[in-house]
């Protein structure tokens, strides 16, 4: 598929093993030896491989929604995309400026107003300050913010978190958009806004990688999806073939 | 790392540092007048506690309790915020490509803003009373413990991913370190059974420095203080090598 479409992203047998996890506590430094193999086997640390020999070809004008269930590795392979995370085997190739943005609403510092975040994730995502300040306009105008944007984000309601998000998302933009369950905003209109904007977006970016439990936002949105369980790649092709089988 | 890179991490070092510092006063009916307000607060109450209830005079032992008290605020705060950085940051740690060590350094260039204009309070009254800085001497001593709090920040913000206590333990330390450096009472009158917490106590030579630098400029020893630089830049800089190797373990742990 896509051998006619310009090669970008490349992921080769990327193996990534978690890090052990070495934090020390006497309660586990007590524990019998009976009781520490079942700390263990009921954690995340028994499985070895978040990911596991994953190969997948990114091509340009590729909107690849990625779906599987928790702990599949959807966010795993979002941090190997943005280069936080390198793979332990495998090779990563990329030709494009990665664009971090993950978890978009973690990156808020509640007691800062909206305005110093979009200050904030601007700078995170490598952009500076007159690259920060072209956008703020377009920002607090798409998320109807107002005066708010001036106040703590402490105060705002989940919808607004949500709002403001999705609009420094989709404003400060790279050759590669990584979202990663940014698009559960708020009410039916502002959703109809966004799938507006999506569209607009799509056109500029090269590539565009959605992780989301939403079957809607990866049928409406995407060209190509990607079925994770445990790790592995199970399935890579059209939207409706991947859905159909993720059910 | 390419000139990019280097202004896009300088740019988030800066945005850390500035807003965390305006978030902390949003709200407070004296807004950034804290920023002054707090260390003088902090002068007023030493300089009661030392010069009336112990009775030890001199605009000496005051300005040397001014100087002392304002650093330990600068690097207590530094160290105790730069601790729990890497866990406060959590998402950024574990989502945007970046060098961790901006993280902690980040609240050691915040903690110098305030430090700054307690800074200017302080040379301002010092100028006042007649004592002229040995600039040369106090630049150093800003690079020194620039470095010096950097690099401790950074490597107790490292212990306290993996062992979580470390937080605890350092507000302890910090209060204990307190009152073991030379800041509310002279070196000279610790006794002799115990001149071995001075010597050994990189602060209490991070203090002479400064004491030095601003009060008593006869006693300024540059060779010193050139090898302190030296120490400290070498011991930062192995820090942040040994971040970046265990950067994994860090985010896996964090």
């Amino acid at each position: 598929m896509n051998n006619d479409k310009k090669l970008v992203v490349e992921l080769e047998n990327v193996t990534l093993k978690y890090a052990q996890s070495t934090s020390f506590n006497l309660k586990r430094f007590f524990l019998s030896k009976h009781e520490r193999k079942r700390v263990v086997s009921n954690s995340n640390a028994s499985r070895e491989d978040a990911l596991s020999d994953v190969s997948i070809k990114f091509y340009e004008g590729d909107i690849v929604g990625i779906v599987g269930r928790n702990g599949a590795g959807k966010s795993t392979i979002c941090k190997v995309l943005s280069g936080v995370l390198e793979p332990t085997t495998g090779k990563f190739h990329s030709n494009l400026g990665i664009g971090a943005l993950l978890s978009l609403k973690s990156f808020f510092t509640k007691e800062l107003s909206g305005l110093d975040n979009i200050y904030l994730i601007g700078a995170l995502l490598g952009k500076n300050k007159k690259e920060i300040e072209d956008k703020i306009e377009d920002i607090i105008d798409f998320s109807e913010l107002g005066d708010s944007i001036h106040k703590p984000t402490e105060t705002y309601s989940s919808g607004m978190v949500s709002r403001l998000a999705f609009s420094i998302a989709t404003s400060y933009r790279s050759d590669i958009l990584i979202i990663d369950e940014v698009l559960s905003v708020g009410d039916k209109y502002f959703k109809e806004k966004c799938n507006t904007r999506m569209k607009s977006i799509m056109k500029e970016s090269k590539l565009i990688i959605i992780v989301s439990h939403s079957d809607s936002d990866i049928k409406n949105m995407c060209n190509r999806a990607i079925y994770l369980d445990k790790g592995q790649v199970i399935m890579d092709g059209s939207v409706d073939e991947v859905m159909n089988k993720y059910k | 790392m390419n000139k990019k890179a280097i202004s896009r991490n300088l740019y988030i070092l800066y945005t850390l540092a500035h807003l965390k510092k305006k978030a902390k006063v949003r709200g407070t009916l004296f807004g950034y007048f804290w920023w002054i307000i707090e260390p003088m607060m902090l002068i007023a109450l030493y300089s009661y506690v030392v010069g009336m209830i112990f009775g030890h005079k001199g605009t000496d032992q005051i300005l040397m309790i001014a100087v002392g008290v304002t650093l330990w605020k600068w690097w207590s705060m530094s160290m105790s915020s730069g601790t729990k950085s890497f866990r406060r940051y959590k998402d950024i740690v574990c989502q945007v490509k970046m060098p961790l060590p901006i993280l902690p350094a980040s609240e050691v260039f915040g903690e110098s803003y305030m430090f700054f204009f307690a800074y200017l309070l302080l040379q301002t009254a010092l100028l006042y009373l007649g004592f002229v800085p040995d600039v040369l001497a106090l630049l150093l001593s800003f690079a020194i413990s620039t470095l010096a709090v950097s690099a401790l920040s950074l490597a107790l913000a490292m212990l306290n991913v993996f062992i979580r206590d470390t937080d605890f333990l350092v507000k302890f330390g910090l209060r204990i370190l307190f009152y073991i450096t030379p800041i509310i009472y002279p070196a000279s009158r610790v006794p002799e059974n115990f001149q071995f917490l001075i010597e050994l106590n990189p602060f209490a030579y991070l203090i002479t420095y400064y004491n030095n630098a601003l009060i008593y400029t006869d006693r300024v020893e540059y060779g010193n203080m050139f090898y302190a630089l030296v120490v400290s830049a070498i011991a930062l800089f192995l820090l942040v090598r040994l971040c970046k190797k265990i950067t994994p373990q860090i985010i896996r742990n964090v």
